[in-house]
């Protein structure tokens, strides 16, 4: 009971000192909220990317184009080359086939009636078994130096240069986070150092009196994890208002670039959370600390 | 009950507040610190409550050296002491109850008997009545009377005070003398640093004098 009545009487003196200054403290929160917001926010957005990406290189295929004079022959040679070097499934366009559903769009068909003679090549489309961007780079490389290919499509190559794209801007929204995590405990700190301030006689008496550290280093951690609790509670509460209006704006532009923002899950929405409040002790210690050490020298 | 044996403190910068002083307050003794300002009382005060530290030579209480006690333990020490300054040292933003109360809650009692203690505090010091007044709103031998309740509100052996009739008028100075030597009375170790020698006269208590940082015989 004495236990619960001791940390309780510290609790609420925290609170009420922090609603003491109303309109510093919602800046405060504010500034936090908005600050882990932004990280949060970016890392939603290259997760969208990264799920397209991802959904790219697993529809990667290369497009094998003969020369247009290639032969019966050649197209059995280039197969059977083909089933030697590759693992997946072949599938063979007849360049009839392929100037027929060429045909068959309105845009092209007053042209393809036009032509005396057929200019499309004959087509291996080839989809790999597994997954491997890079295996499937080397192959391509293979098939173009045949002598009857033209040309080899490798639709992958840019999507691995997305890929890496995503994965760097990942890591830079992490180095942000970690700046910005920084930023936190310092300015934790600061705010923490001037409630010692304020409370710089009650510290001395108290001290006087017989406090421990412990005692006197309560307040101000729970001052600190209030802080944080509201100002992670302020960043969860913009990402839930950015979900609900700003994608409203947002999807329309990324859906043709085929992003899709998903819905923050659970975890997505509670790492701010702890963030927050984690930092937030973190510099709530550090500046008590800092100051007990002074006063005990 | 309390021993100092060639106990020094100096201050970085080179002051040298006390020099080897060696003394000895038994238990249930009423003693006074007296000296010019600069002496070397307060200084003293403040190593026998453990608030700073020995340079040199060691101060046991009840048995226990300072010196040995660690960082961490100093503070259930000081709970043996009660503390009065010449400054109050109260905390305005406080009620009056809430004032006396700090110790108990420091100490880890419960709401109600820290109520029990805070009103028992105040009513001996005569402030009962005002228990949910300000301290700002008290008068100096008000506020000094407070400052001795905190003081005795977690019954300790020992009361320390630091020049406590220093601010007061000569008919505040002789109540507040009056309460120390009730304290000692019922067997509490008083120890009182002044430099007022009209405060001393006729108590018949043991006087002990610094000068210069040094024990006069």
């Amino acid at each position: 009971m004495n236990w619960f009545y001791i940390r309780f009487s510290a609790f609420s003196d925290s609170i009420s000192r922090f609603f003491r200054q109303p309109i510093t403290s919602l800046l405060h929160i504010l500034g936090m909220g908005i600050a882990l917001s932004i990280p949060m926010g970016c890392y939603m957005l290259l997760d969208g990317a990264d799920q397209f990406s991802r959904k790219l290189n697993n529809s990667t295929q290369l497009n094998v184009f003969l020369t247009t004079e290639s032969s019966d022959e050649t197209v059995k040679t280039a197969q059977t080359q083909l089933e030697e070097l590759f693992d997946g499934d072949i599938k063979f366009i007849d360049r009839d086939q392929g100037l027929s559903e060429l045909s068959k769009n309105p845009e092209f068909s007053e042209l393809v009636a036009n032509l005396d003679t057929n200019p499309i090549p004959h087509l291996f489309v080839l989809t790999p078994n597994q997954n491997n961007p890079q295996q499937l780079l080397s192959i391509a490389q293979i098939i173009e130096n045949w002598p009857f290919v033209e040309e080899v499509g490798f639709d992958a190559d840019w999507a691995g240069k997305l890929e890496s794209f995503v994965k760097l801007s990942k890591i830079l929204v992490m180095l942000v986070v970690l700046l910005i995590g920084l930023g936190f405990v310092s300015s934790i700190f600061t705010t923490i150092q001037l409630q010692i301030t304020i409370r710089k006689d009650e510290i001395e008496v108290a001290r006087l009196v017989g406090a421990t550290g412990r005692f006197i280093r309560r307040p101000f951690l729970y001052y600190g994890f209030i802080q944080g609790l509201l100002g992670g509670l302020c960043a969860v509460f913009i990402i839930f208002l950015g979900m609900k209006y700003g994608l409203k704006f947002l999807q329309p532009m990324l859906e043709p670039l085929g992003i899709f923002i998903r819905k923050p899950s659970l975890l997505t929405l509670g790492a701010p959370l702890i963030l927050s409040v984690s930092l937030s002790l973190l510099g709530a210690w550090l500046s008590s600390n800092n100051h007990l050490k002074k006063i005990d020298s | 009950m309390i021993t100092t044996e060639q106990v020094s403190k100096r201050y970085p910068g080179g002051h040298q507040a006390l020099k080897n002083v060696s003394l000895s307050i038994q238990e249930g003794e009423m003693v006074f610190l007296t000296g010019h300002s600069g002496a070397g009382k307060s200084t003293l005060m403040k190593l026998i409550g453990g608030i700073e530290r020995a340079t040199s030579g060691s101060i046991t209480i009840n048995g226990t050296k300072i010196s040995n006690l660690t960082r961490s333990a100093l503070p259930y020490l000081r709970r043996n002491f009660g503390f009065v300054f010449q400054d109050n040292k109260l905390l305005l933003d406080r009620s009056v109850f809430h004032n006396v109360a700090l110790p108990l809650l420091i100490s880890g009692f419960s709401k109600s008997e820290t109520t029990t203690r805070v009103r028992a505090a105040l009513d001996k010091v005569g402030l009962l009545e005002k228990e949910r007044f300000s301290p700002v709103t008290l008068s100096g031998g008000e506020q000094q009377r407070l400052c001795i309740a905190r003081a005795i509100v977690n019954k300790p052996a020992i009361l320390l005070a630091d020049e406590p009739t220093g601010n007061l008028d000569p008919g505040y100075a002789a109540d507040i003398v009056a309460m120390f030597r009730a304290f000692n009375r019922v067997g509490v170790t008083v120890v009182i640093a002044t430099h007022d020698p009209a405060m001393i006269q006729g108590l018949g208590a043991r006087i002990i004098s610094l000068k210069q940082g040094e024990l006069q015989e």
